[in-house]
């Protein structure tokens, strides 16, 4: 992995205009991807990681505004890096799908019904400059092909003869025509079943480890998010409040919050059955509260926590968290990897 | 093992032919045209019978007629009556009804009683054009015009074009339809000046011969402009409100999200992502109101005497000319129903989601 990050978001603000007030519903969000890697933002529902994943191609609805931060770009046709929040219109039109990709959630209804396949990867080419028609269905065949399509018979096809898992796939070939350098997933594999899912998550591996895309994903799936990411971001009310090695943030979780997500899902390789959900809801975003986000629901809290907000600081290599007693937390299970280069605060 | 033993299936003449038949029975044009014939047959009998439930018979009427203008006796008049017809109205009516249904099979839409023994099909002929062109065009306009308008307003939602253009908007469409020629009348022939109303009666300048000529083109549009006026200030309010909410569903999906994504041009986007498929709904609605708008031609051609099949029809009820008000009432019908079959088909050309007994 190269030293300069592809994308690098810096204290990244975003908020809604609703009737009562302003919804900060992205707080402060700073990490960087580097090329080739993948991060996973994981969080519950309502967390701020779609309207992350919009902020970053700025397709945000109008009701959102960004108030402030930067997202620097390099890469590609970009040698020194840019923020693609100050792009005008067609550099932006320029930047996504050429740069940035962004293959939706609801991959069902990302297709134009009237459509033909062809016709929507045809268009999407040529709106970025390339015309020779042959040559890009030629790509978009070799692309079905490693998506583990019929490509012939989905080129030809109007999406709604194709089934979801088919779409999300046709989305994802179409996400990978031009060769961006970043990829943002959102939700990838929700309303799939689970087989396709197993399919979708080995295609992008593959895929990923060949072309060398940056990948971001968006997910509540903790276990797609072990088996696919590099490393794990975990956001809460809008805020990130652990960053960190994957094996390091699932086995030696330093928040509390991650730590419930945790034994919130059912363990598959075994373990300890029992499965605890995090108590209450998340803070109101109009108003978040003054401490930690976290601590009205956190069985650690102590006064402090509720005075004063935890900074996000590196707790061990590369493993970052928010949390005043991030100390206090129990290892899950010491990897073999993480033991041999722990690094004792 | 069973498979192996069968010998090959000989090619059947009679199952090939069944298995045609079967497709063209199951296709979508079939269907459409089964049920429009249906239709035209429906509204044929329908109208058969509720003509001659009307008080007052063709009849009766000349009789009056013959007796207040001509001086007849009764008697004298009834015998005229009589010769006059050939068709006799006192026949039951389920035996007229096989020999009007028999002469159309025909195509003898039969003779028209009021004006002189004119066919019907030759009255239909002469006016009917004028008519069609009017509505078309007034429905054209306006759905052109009200989709562009409803999108517009879809874009700059609550802004102050989006208020000012709701408003009146749905004040056109709520409107009565026989007040516009009134207001239109009083504002642009009266006080305006704009136009010379008093002397625009017909379909076009009755000093010019018909031919393609400038002059004489110049002089339909004239003369049809303000019933095609009407028409469209009265379709256009629902034509825009309708684009407006479907456009605005249509911009809430996420094809129209992913072309942003995707890098498209917004112009691209705004025509084939947003545009066609908010417009299709539309299209089924547009074929019908046609035949709403052509039933309602009558009172506008009334107000404009623009002379078409509504004034036509207005007459025929006048002088319970059977032949001829069952003659119109079919022309409506047809012109309905083939504009529904012409929607359905173009239909299934927008969304390909419904061409669904089409084999690939």
């Amino acid at each position: 992995m190269s030293h300069q990050p592809v994308l690098s978001i810096q204290n990244l603000n975003v908020e809604y205009t609703a009737r009562r007030g302003k919804v900060k519903a992205v707080r402060d969000v700073s990490f960087d991807v580097f090329p080739g890697e993948t991060v996973a933002v994981i969080g519950e529902s309502g967390c701020g990681k779609t309207t992350l994943a919009l902020a970053l191609v700025r397709l945000l609805p109008r009701s959102a505004k960004i108030a402030g931060g930067k997202v620097l770009f390099q890469g590609g046709n970009y040698s020194t890096p840019i923020d693609v929040l100050r792009l005008n219109q067609s550099q932006l039109r320029a930047f996504r799908w050429r740069n940035c990709a962004m293959v939706f959630q609801s991959a069902l209804n990302a297709l134009n019904p009237v459509l033909k396949v062809s016709a929507q990867v045809q268009e999407t080419a040529r709106a970025h400059g390339e015309h020779d028609a042959k040559q890009i269905e030629e790509r978009a065949l070799w692309l079905f092909q490693q998506v583990r399509l019929d490509p012939r018979r989905v080129y030809n096809a109007y999406p709604h003869e194709l089934s979801g898992g088919m779409r999300q796939r046709v989305l994802l070939a179409l996400g990978l025509l031009l060769d961006p350098q970043v990829v943002i997933l959102d939700e990838p594999t929700t309303a799939l079943d689970v087989l396709t899912q197993r399919t979708i998550i080995e295609v992008l591996k593959r895929l990923r480890d060949e072309m060398g895309f940056a990948l971001i994903f968006i997910s509540h799936d903790l276990s797609m998010a072990a088996e696919l990411a590099h490393r794990i971001v975990t956001m809460y009310a809008g805020k990130v409040v652990e960053i960190g090695q994957v094996n390091e943030v699932f086995y030696r979780p330093k928040h509390p919050y991650t730590l419930g997500l945790m034994r919130a899902v059912p363990n598959l390789s075994g373990g300890r059955a029992e499965l605890v959900s995090i108590q209450g809801s998340p803070p109101d975003l109009i108003d978040p509260p003054r401490g930690c986000p976290f601590a009205p629901r956190c069985s650690y809290a102590q006064p402090i926590c509720h005075e004063q907000p935890p900074p996000l600081e590196m707790r061990a290599t590369d493993h970052a968290s928010a949390c005043h007693f991030w100390d206090r937390l129990p290892v899950l299970r010491e990897s073999s990897e993480a033991s041999s280069r722990e690094v004792n605060p | 093992m069973v498979d192996a033993t069968l010998p090959a299936a000989p090619p059947n003449p009679i199952g090939l032919l069944r298995n045609r038949l079967e497709r063209i029975f199951k296709s979508y044009l079939f269907r459409s045209l089964t049920q429009a014939l249906f239709t035209v047959w429906l509204v044929l009998t329908v109208t058969f019978v509720l003509i001659r439930m009307m008080p007052g018979s063709p009849v009766d009427i000349l009789v009056d007629r013959l007796v207040s203008e001509q001086g007849l006796t009764r008697e004298e008049a009834l015998a005229q009556a009589a010769a006059m017809f050939s068709v006799d109205f006192n026949a039951p009516i389920h035996e007229q009804y096989f020999q009007y249904v028999g002469n159309l099979l025909r195509g003898d839409l039969g003779v028209s009683i009021s004006s002189t023994n004119t066919p019907v099909i030759e009255i239909i002929a002469r006016f009917l054009p004028w008519t069609l062109f009017s509505v078309g065009l007034g429905l054209l306009i306006s759905f052109v015009l009200g989709l562009l308008i409803g999108m517009i307003m879809a874009y700059w939602r609550n802004s102050i074009f989006d208020v000012a253009l709701s408003t009146i908007a749905s004040f056109l469409s709520s409107i009565p339809s026989y007040l516009l020629p009134i207001l239109l009348i009083y504002l642009i022939g009266v006080q305006w000046k704009l136009l010379p109303v008093a002397r625009m009666r017909g379909t076009y300048d009755p000093k010019l011969t018909p031919a393609f000529t400038i002059e004489f083109i110049a002089s339909v549009l004239l003369y049809a402009a303000l019933p095609v006026l009407t028409y469209v200030l009265s379709q256009i309010g629902h034509w825009a409100l309708s684009m407006k909410n479907s456009t605005l569903s249509v911009l809430g999906e996420e094809y129209v999200n992913a072309a942003h994504a995707r890098g498209l041009p917004q112009r691209r986007i705004l025509i084939a992502y947003v545009g066609r498929n908010a417009s299709l709904p539309l299209f089924t609605q547009l074929a019908l109101s046609v035949g709403s708008v052509v039933g309602g031609a009558i009172i506008i051609e009334l107000f404009f005497l623009y002379q078409g099949i509504g004034i036509r029809l207005f007459e025929a009820i006048g002088a319970r000319d059977y032949p001829l008000m069952q003659g119109i009432f079919l022309m409506i019908t047809l012109s309905t129903v083939l504009a529904n079959l012409l929607a359905d088909l173009l239909y299934s050309q927008l969304d390909p989601r419904v061409r669904l007994g089409e084999s690939k």
